[in-house]
């Protein structure tokens, strides 16, 4: 997600590897670099529950941050193939 | 077409004793070398040409330039994690002259100033591991190996280490972590030329075949390397050859032969009398040829990359006319979805989903716009990792788009009119 546009080079790179130089031109948000980031937050949520309403990281989550940010989209994954697991602990049987 | 360098000795009969391996010329050039100072040894490898033989095809010399030139203690490592798709070259020599490969790493050790060497091999090899073990034990024995290699005063020590199983680890820098102790996962590579660390010592890593060329060329000299193959890509490659063919197996050619002469010759053929449909030209990971660019395609590495694919490591697949190619690419989909490290998510992602989608398609549920899917998840796994794992993917799904188009698209019709 910290993929940005420098001026004079082709592709998008890095911003947590790539070391500043003089004069250089750097875009984190243009139509181009946007898409990037819009692609790989959607193969980010890919595997993702998306169970918001019950998650205690709701309203502290990059995750929603991002896709408020930058996506805004729908997947194009269908919801049955993602991938959903039960949880192993049995809530009910803790006994006080 | 056949030049035997690396493959030489590979018919005689216990051709990996140490016995047999004297008397047929192998550690001849080790009292060559010793006699000349390291550079030396540098600088002939840098002349001849040579090139990896690991499926990157960079120069070596300027390889060795990068960890020889620095003062620290430096380490080789062999990458003898042949695991691509395709590719059974390094295992003839591991089986057949694993001698060969010492001398070599004898030679690039001297070259580097290196004295401890590993050999990182991979996990299925249990047989050659052993064998290899047995070289380098009778090679001790014989004072070849240890304190003082055949009398001169430089010691080479040499330890194998055992993979796992995983197909990443054959990427240099997940090799070094995985030497290290930990989990496979590549580096980030820095963005001027440098070497790789283990320790954090220059480390240098090349594929066996190459460290099994040095001999020759420190006892005929970097000229006579060059007088095979063509002026870019001087030299022999152990070119393998299988699939839906009449002779497979390994062949030593010069660069610059013509794939179809090859096939028709050496290869004696399409099996079954069938017409060649397709050949992936280089291990898995290379882009696909169909029988059109086949005609005109050219084994060396500059004229595969003129025609859009990669010559790789040489191991040629052939698929004839009754191979289904979405099921070709499901087969290669499946195997880069098992063997993806993880880390970055686009290729982790990535691979799952384009398996997934080649499965629904191969049962009949393709979507109607899932080649435009394909070539998009293509296109954000190419360039946005730490390896080039993922971009090998993009380019593999790439071409079987570009090249078998109509094929996808009769799955989706047939998904169509199932519904």
């Amino acid at each position: 997600m910290c993929m940005v546009e420098i001026e004079g080079k082709k592709r998008p790179q890095i911003a947590c590897d790539t070391a500043i130089k003089k004069d250089m031109v750097v875009n984190t948000k243009n139509e181009s670099i946007n898409a990037v980031k819009r692609d790989i937050l959607e193969l980010e949520l890919l595997s993702h529950p998306v169970y918001c309403a019950i998650c205690d990281q709701a309203g502290e989550c990059s995750l929603q941050d991002y896709y408020m940010d930058f996506a805004l989209a729908k997947s194009r994954r269908a919801k049955e193939e993602k991938s959903i697991k039960i949880k192993n602990s049995i809530l009910e049987e803790i006994s006080f | 077409m056949i030049y035997k360098i690396v493959s030489k000795n590979f018919d005689i009969k216990d051709s990996f004793t140490l016995e047999v391996a004297k008397k047929n010329g192998v550690y001849q050039s080790i009292d060559k070398a010793f006699k000349r100072p390291p550079y030396q040894i540098e600088s002939e490898v840098e002349k001849s040409g040579l090139r990896g033989k690991g499926g990157g095809g960079a120069l070596a010399g300027a390889k060795w330039c990068l960890v020889s030139s620095s003062n620290e203690t430096s380490y080789l490592v062999i990458n003898a994690d042949e695991s691509e798709p395709g590719t059974f070259k390094d295992r003839q020599i591991l089986e057949f002259d694993p001698h060969l490969l010492l001398e070599g790493m004898i030679l690039t050790a001297y070259a580097i100033g290196a004295h401890d060497t590993y050999i990182y091999i991979r996990g299925e090899y249990s047989a050659l591991a052993k064998r290899l073990n047995e070289a380098i034990n009778e090679a001790y024995k014989d004072g070849i190996l240890g304190e003082k290699v055949k009398g001169f005063n430089y010691r080479v020590d040499i330890t194998i280490h055992r993979g796992a199983g995983a197909y990443i680890c054959g990427e240099k820098s997940a090799l070094i972590e995985s030497l290290e102790g930990n989990r496979g996962h590549p580096r980030l590579k820095p963005q001027h030329p440098s070497p790789e660390y283990y320790f954090n010592k220059p480390t240098l890593v090349n594929n066996v075949e190459t460290i099994a060329t040095v001999p020759f060329i420190i006892n005929e000299g970097a000229e006579a390397y060059r007088s095979f193959g063509t002026s870019k890509s001087p030299g022999t490659l152990l070119f393998g050859i299988s699939g839906h063919i009449n002779n497979p197996g390994i062949y030593e050619l010069a660069f610059g032969e013509s794939m179809q002469e090859f096939i028709n010759t050496l290869g004696g053929g399409i099996k079954n009398g069938k017409k060649l449909k397709a050949v992936i030209p280089g291990g898995a990971s290379t882009p696909i040829l169909s029988a059109k660019e086949v005609k005109v395609a050219k084994l060396d590495y500059e004229s595969m990359k003129e025609i859009g694919s990669a010559l790789g490591t040489g191991g040629m697949i052939i698929m004839d006319e009754d191979t289904c190619m979405v099921s070709a690419l499901k087969n290669l989909l499946s195997f880069y979805h098992h063997e993806s490290c993880g880390q970055c998510t686009p290729c982790r992602e990535g691979t799952s989903w384009v398996d997934g989608i080649i499965k629904n398609m191969l049962i009949g549920k393709a979507q109607k716009d899932d080649i435009e899917l394909l070539s998009d998840i293509s296109q954000t796994m190419n360039g946005k990792t730490i390896c080039v794992f993922a971009p090998a993917v993009s380019m593999v799904i790439d071409a079987f788009i570009l090249r078998f188009r109509d094929e996808f698209e009769a799955y989706i019709h047939k998904g169509d009119l199932d519904d």
